[in-house]
């Protein structure tokens, strides 16, 4: 009993979340939830839960984790880099995560393709909830664990799977993950304040492409574009904020309220982003572009209930349950009966004798296994294309991460200093500061020279040794990815 | 009551936007009041939140469930029908709030829009009497009406990313306490050491809709003397010994 995670590292920004509380608006309480529902559901239902069970939102840096007890883990939604001991792991399929296990998430290995993974663990995980509801509300400072986002140390506990692993494992998404089209539009219905904006405020936002600003949270993902132009001011009278409603303060730059919005507020809404592409939007990292088009209602309607028709029973099918011997079609080759010659041969069980099994599919070309006798269980899963021989493993090959960000050359004779993790760096403590360190100065070893600000969290960057530092290679807010090279040190002069 | 002036909105395909009127007026806030009342009372399928504000009221549903041009039928129908109010007598409660300062930074932007002196917006902040027209925003946010109408100033240009709990602030015509730690494009006076919002406690909310509210101006010293007495165990970061240094 008593099987938990244990948070090593928290990762940037990870939440319990759940599908929130709807229901208390009204006394200010916000929805919350997922901000990828979608994702959430799915991965619930490949481990065998119900699709509000609570799992673990993990944002463009995860975090490292202790599995104490064996559980069935699906990771989906984004590829954050996802590994179980260090190697690279599927996501949307059901894992069989062991006692001691840790899954982590390796920045090399992010394709830079989504903003945010979940980890939805057979079972739930199972603290108390607050208002009907596990979610954490970051907002409101209560849920998932003590109102906030993980820290080392903390200890999550899991509830009680309502399957064996060996159900959960035979689960498989119907169809495959949609692969995000970075150019598709953010299909939104006007208004409700269409008539505060000027009709170039209204073109402009529909021509014109925005960047999603790092200061976006789970609240609002604040986007940065030409400005829209209001023709009444940007005050209004406070009125309620509706998922994805997308609001203009006056500086006219659009701010697109997520999941954790306040439930009221007060600035003018050009549009509200419909329903069927919350998801999508959510995924979009800091410094990806998005445009808006039109649709009206009963568009958005259709495609909301087609979207959530995707996410249904139907979105998953169980694979038969494997008997003696193997389905024809799985085996590449070998005959049944010679499987059930070797089956029938091998009666102890002891190492010999499943390494005689295992050498004789090999032989026979099968590409993947599952024996399962008892406690004892053998997963075995060859590659053809790296062409390794006889080596077998679980988890898929790593692919290569094509990195779009070229990292520099190591000078010769400098150290370099590489950004930690992706954001905006910036030189000076505040805009209106002298920079941390200037190009020709002397620095030591741990002195603070810059910093990363991602998900309005800041990251201090510190010299990484004793020296000059000669040159910074990224300019003072400027936004960088994992492992770019921030600034050389040479030896001090 | 006529369904003269109404208005609906789609808000997307889940929620919808009813709105009354254009102007804050207390005698519209209450018939608000009581029309989302008696959506509430409907129960109608499908539709899971009703957000009244001064002049609106947002509507939250289920698209499977609820249908659009039916659940506005239903509104306009109520708004035909005359007003029911059983209001219950309402709950006089007094904030004290240390104005100016590093916990009213935005009261002398305020004396100077208003062209008063900072003595004088506080003297007439505090002499009002308001009324809680709307909660929302945050859990334990308060809409209040009864500003008046000197003290008007427009929301800061670009919002703060953080606005400590417990500060009072002006936006618009409106007033209100940060019941949390949030960012806010109000403009801050002081900050009552007053916990708005504990998930933890009986009532989580200090404030409730239809409460009639006033302002006491206390010292640096009060606010200390308050904050100390007064549990807080969710917000270390509002302690005095934080804040008052």
């Amino acid at each position: 009993m008593s099987r938990s995670i244990a948070v090593i590292e928290p990762g940037l920004l990870t939440t319990v979340q759940d599908l929130g509380r709807p229901g208390l608006m009204r006394f200010g309480f916000t929805p919350g939830g997922a901000i990828d529902r979608g994702a959430l559901i799915l991965g619930n239902r490949l481990v065998g839960n119900l699709p509000s069970a609570a799992g673990l939102e993990v944002t463009l840096i995860g975090p490292r984790l202790r599995f104490h007890g064996e559980a069935m883990v699906a990771i989906t939604g984004a590829d954050l880099g996802a590994s179980l001991n260090r190697e690279s792991v599927p996501l949307w399929t059901p894992l069989l995560v062991r006692d001691g296990d840790e899954l982590s998430f390796d920045p090399l290995r992010d394709t830079k393709t989504g903003a945010r993974a979940y980890i939805c663990i057979a079972g739930g995980i199972d603290i108390a909830p607050v208002m009907g509801s596990r979610s954490t509300d970051l907002f409101g400072r209560f849920g998932g664990v003590e109102g906030r986002s993980l820290v080392a140390d903390d200890r999550l506990p899991l509830g009680e799977p309502s399957e064996s692993a060996d159900q959960s494992l035979r689960r498989r998404l119907a169809v495959p993950p949609a692969v995000p089209l970075p150019d598709q539009p953010v299909r939104v219905v006007i208004g409700p304040q269409r008539q505060r904006f000027t009709d170039a405020g209204i073109a402009t936002f529909f021509q014109a492409s925005f960047s999603v600003s790092s200061q976006s949270d789970r609240m609002g993902m604040r986007l940065s574009g030409p400005p829209l132009a209001l023709s009444h001011g940007a005050d209004m009278i406070s009125e309620g904020i509706a998922h994805g409603a997308i609001q203009v303060p006056g500086d006219g730059q659009p701010i697109v309220l997520l999941a954790g919005r306040q439930t009221v507020g007060g600035y003018p809404k050009i549009a509200t982003v419909i329903g069927a592409d919350l998801d999508r939007l959510g995924q979009r990292r800091p410094a990806d572009r998005i445009t808006f088009a039109e649709v009206d209602r009963p568009t958005a309607r259709e495609a909301h209930l087609a979207s959530l028709a995707r996410l249904g029973d139907d979105a998953i099918v169980s694979d038969p349950a494997p008997g003696i011997g193997l389905p024809r079609a799985n085996t590449g080759g070998l005959e049944t009966p010679m499987i059930e010659r070797e089956m029938g041969e091998i009666s102890g069980w002891d190492a010999t004798s499943v390494s005689r099994l295992v050498q004789s599919l090999h032989e026979a070309n099968v590409v993947t296994f599952r024996l399962q006798i008892a406690n004892l269980g053998v997963d075995l899963e060859w590659y053809r294309d790296a062409d390794t021989g006889g080596e077998a493993r679980r988890a898929r090959a790593a692919e290569p991460v094509t990195s779009s960000v070229v990292p520099s050359p190591t000078p010769p004779d400098g150290a370099v200093v590489t950004a930690p993790m992706l954001g905006m760096f910036y030189r000076r403590p505040a805009p209106d500061q002298a920079p941390f360190v200037e190009e020709g100065h002397p620095v030591t070893n741990g002195q603070q020279i810059g910093l990363i600000e991602v998900m309005k969290t800041f990251h201090e960057i510190t010299a990484s040794r004793d020296g000059t530092l000669t040159e910074f290679h990224v300019e003072d807010g400027q936004f960088v990815e994992f492992g770019q090279t921030i600034a050389t040190i040479a030896d001090a002069a | 009551m006529s369904a003269i002036g109404i208005s609906f909105q789609p808000l997307a395909e889940s929620a919808l936007l009813f709105s009354l009127g254009d102007e804050i007026d207390p005698a519209l806030v209450n018939r608000v009041m009581a029309l989302a009342a008696a959506i509430d009372r409907e129960a109608i399928d499908g539709v899971t939140d009703v957000v009244s504000s001064y002049t609106t009221i947002m509507v939250v549903f289920d698209p499977a469930v609820a249908d659009y041009d039916a659940l506005t039928d239903a509104f306009t129908r109520l708004a035909d029908e005359p007003a029911t109010s059983a209001d219950a007598p309402s709950r006089q409660i007094t904030i004290p709030v240390a104005y100016g300062g590093e916990m009213g930074p935005d009261l002398d932007d305020v004396a100077r829009h208003t062209e008063l002196s900072a003595d004088e917006v506080i003297v007439r902040h505090a002499a009002a009497t308001y009324v809680v027209a709307s909660m929302g925003f945050a859990p334990g946010f308060g809409f209040l009406i009864g500003l008046p109408a000197e003290l008007a100033i427009p929301r800061r240009r670009n919002p703060r990313t953080r606005v400590p709990a417990g500060s009072v602030a002006i936006g618009g015509i409106q007033t209100g306490v940060y019941s949390l730690e949030t960012p806010g494009g109000w403009n801050v006076i002081g900050r009552t050491p007053l916990v708005l919002f504990d998930h933890t406690r009986d009532e989580p909310t200090l404030l409730q809709r239809g409460d009639h509210v006033r302002f006491q101006s206390i010292s640096a010293a009060e606010y200390r003397a308050i904050a100390e007495a007064t549990p807080n165990p969710r917000q270390p970061g509002t302690s005095p010994a934080e804040v008052v240094a």
